[in-house]
């Protein structure tokens, strides 16, 4: 785990994510392999429409169909499936981050998580950090994921995604007025998700998602209730106790051991004294 | 016997198998230190990286490549030393040769007034007293507790750390890779509280010729033995 300053969740850029105005063409998923040059997969049945069925090392924005009953005010039950772009959310500190044992992961001021491929090296240390199940292997043994189209970004562009959107779901600006944005929809009774987070992930996340109620059940079938690795969490409380630990406790013995040495010496010397 | 004779305690075999076993160890524990906490031993990673990354023209970073020998290296040697100490262990079960537990034989009350007399000893410099003098074996108690640390600690290492590696083949969920990951951690701590632990006790100068004894010939001054293991040279177990 690697110790790193985050910007803070208000500084740097935000996406927010309107689930009521996707219609789920997929034309999101293509923009982001084709600005970044991944290739195509093979697409299997599956018995679903989601395809690939999780995020792959080619695949960094996948659209989710979550099917699910919806029910109207004459309180008519309706199938109804939902779509759900989806890709890294860019925790405002990530845990990807923090845990990769080189620093391969780096955030740039604008708070995006980006994986420096040259310096991966592959110990899927990421993915077990990760509450949201978005970094993956690829067949070079190295981790990819979402780069919030950081090139695009810092050159004054959306993300290909945002931009190829035909209805806009996407809303792209600066990390303060998407987190406003998504506190305004939220006091409107809209179900937000991506704010108020644990603080595993430094609160909120840089794609917050926003649903209007009936559709609330995609989130809750998507995200996970908390935001956290309990595990991995476990382990950022015990590394600085064991690299601490472990130089207290070798200096301690050594000091102990000097003096006790000395007692001990002079102490079975006065015993040999008595003795003879 | 002769206080000037010496007598064999420790046998080749014996010897040559804590080398090894110390030489495997250590060197795990530094490649696990260089993945686990690479702020503090990148300048180790640096010194491995920079002449690899020169020798094969690579442009790597020099401490990436130096963390990437680390991870290959504490994967090879770590099955390595799984495969040598299942094999010692095996047979020292076969050939009723575990005697690092003898010292917990004791009754539980004796054992803890054993313990508490040696602690004395080793963190206030106090002399043994004479009655429990008289009942130290070949290890003692601590000797005992020490092992069972050690125990847990390549336990915990060795299970999660081979399922770590066969992650992919064996289908591992996230979810059990994450515990794998927390386990080997604390093995990984275990190991160093054991390492620091026994390195105290053996740099101790009044056992200064068990650690002698250890790293040459195994033999041990019967004078020395009196006073340290007179239980051990009483029951007549090593060889003259």
């Amino acid at each position: 785990m690697v110790k790193m300053t985050f910007p803070r969740p208000t500084e740097g850029v935000a996406v927010l994510v309107d689930l009521d105005k996707c219609i789920g063409c997929r034309a999101c998923q293509v923009a982001c392999k084709e600005w970044n040059g991944r290739p195509a997969e093979e697409t299997v049945f599956l018995g679903q429409l989601t395809n690939p069925p999780t995020l792959t090392a080619n695949s960094w924005k996948v659209v989710f169909f979550h099917e699910f009953f919806t029910k109207y005010l004459s309180g008519f039950e309706d199938p109804y499936v939902q779509p759900l772009p989806y890709n890294c959310l860019h925790c405002a500190e990530a845990p990807c981050a923090t845990s990769c044992p080189v620093g391969a992961i780096k955030v740039t001021p604008e708070g995006v998580v980006v994986i420096e491929q040259a310096d991966c090296i592959g110990c899927g240390l990421c993915e077990a950090a990760c509450p949201f199940d978005v970094p993956k292997k690829g067949d070079d043994g190295k981790y990819y994921k979402c780069t919030f189209c950081v090139d695009r970004v810092q050159n004054g562009l959306e993300p290909a995604c945002v931009e190829v959107c035909p209805t806009g779901v996407f809303t792209f600006g600066s990390a303060s007025e998407v987190v406003t944005l998504a506190r305004q929809e939220r006091d409107k009774g809209r179900v937000v998700y991506g704010l108020d987070l644990d603080g595993y992930v430094g609160g909120m996340t840089r794609w917050i998602y926003v649903a209007s109620k009936n559709r609330e059940k995609a989130l809750q079938m998507h995200f996970p209730d908390k935001a956290t690795v309990s595990s991995n969490r476990l382990r950022e409380v015990l590394k600085p106790i064991v690299k601490i630990g472990t130089g207290v406790l070798a200096v301690a013995l050594l000091i102990t051991g000097l003096v006790s040495w000395r007692r001990y010496r002079m102490l079975s010397r006065r015993e040999e004294g008595e003795a003879e | 016997m002769s206080e000037e004779r010496d007598v064999e305690v420790m046998s080749l075999g014996y010897r040559i198998m804590h080398a090894v076993n110390l030489i495997l160890f250590a060197s795990l524990m530094v490649s696990g230190a260089m993945l686990y906490a690479l702020e503090a031993t990148s300048w180790f990673a640096y010194g491995i990286g920079q002449p690899l990354t020169s020798l094969l023209g690579s442009n790597t970073d020099p401490v990436v490549a130096g963390v990437q020998w680390a991870r290959t290296w504490h994967r090879v040697v770590g099955i390595a030393w799984g495969v040598m100490i299942t094999f010692y262990a095996v047979y020292t079960l076969l050939f009723s040769r575990v005697s690092v537990f003898d010292g917990l034989r004791k009754p539980f009350r004796q054992q803890l007034r054993e313990a508490k007399a040696l602690m004395k000893m080793y963190l206030l410099g106090e002399p043994l007293p004479e009655d429990v003098k008289r009942g130290i074996g070949r290890h003692n108690v601590l000797v005992g507790y020490l092992f069972i640390l050690l125990l847990v600690a390549v336990v915990l290492v060795s299970i999660s750390g081979v399922l770590l590696v066969y992650a992919e083949p064996l289908a591992l969920s996230t979810g059990a890779i994450r515990l794998l990951y927390l386990l080997h951690d604390i093995g990984f701590a275990l190991s160093i509280l054991f390492f620091l632990l026994h390195t105290f006790a053996v740099l101790m100068p009044q056992n200064r010729p068990l650690l002698v004894a250890m790293f040459s010939s195994g033999r041990i001054p019967v004078r020395w033995l009196r006073e340290h293991m007179p239980l051990y040279l009483r029951e007549g177990r090593h060889e003259a």
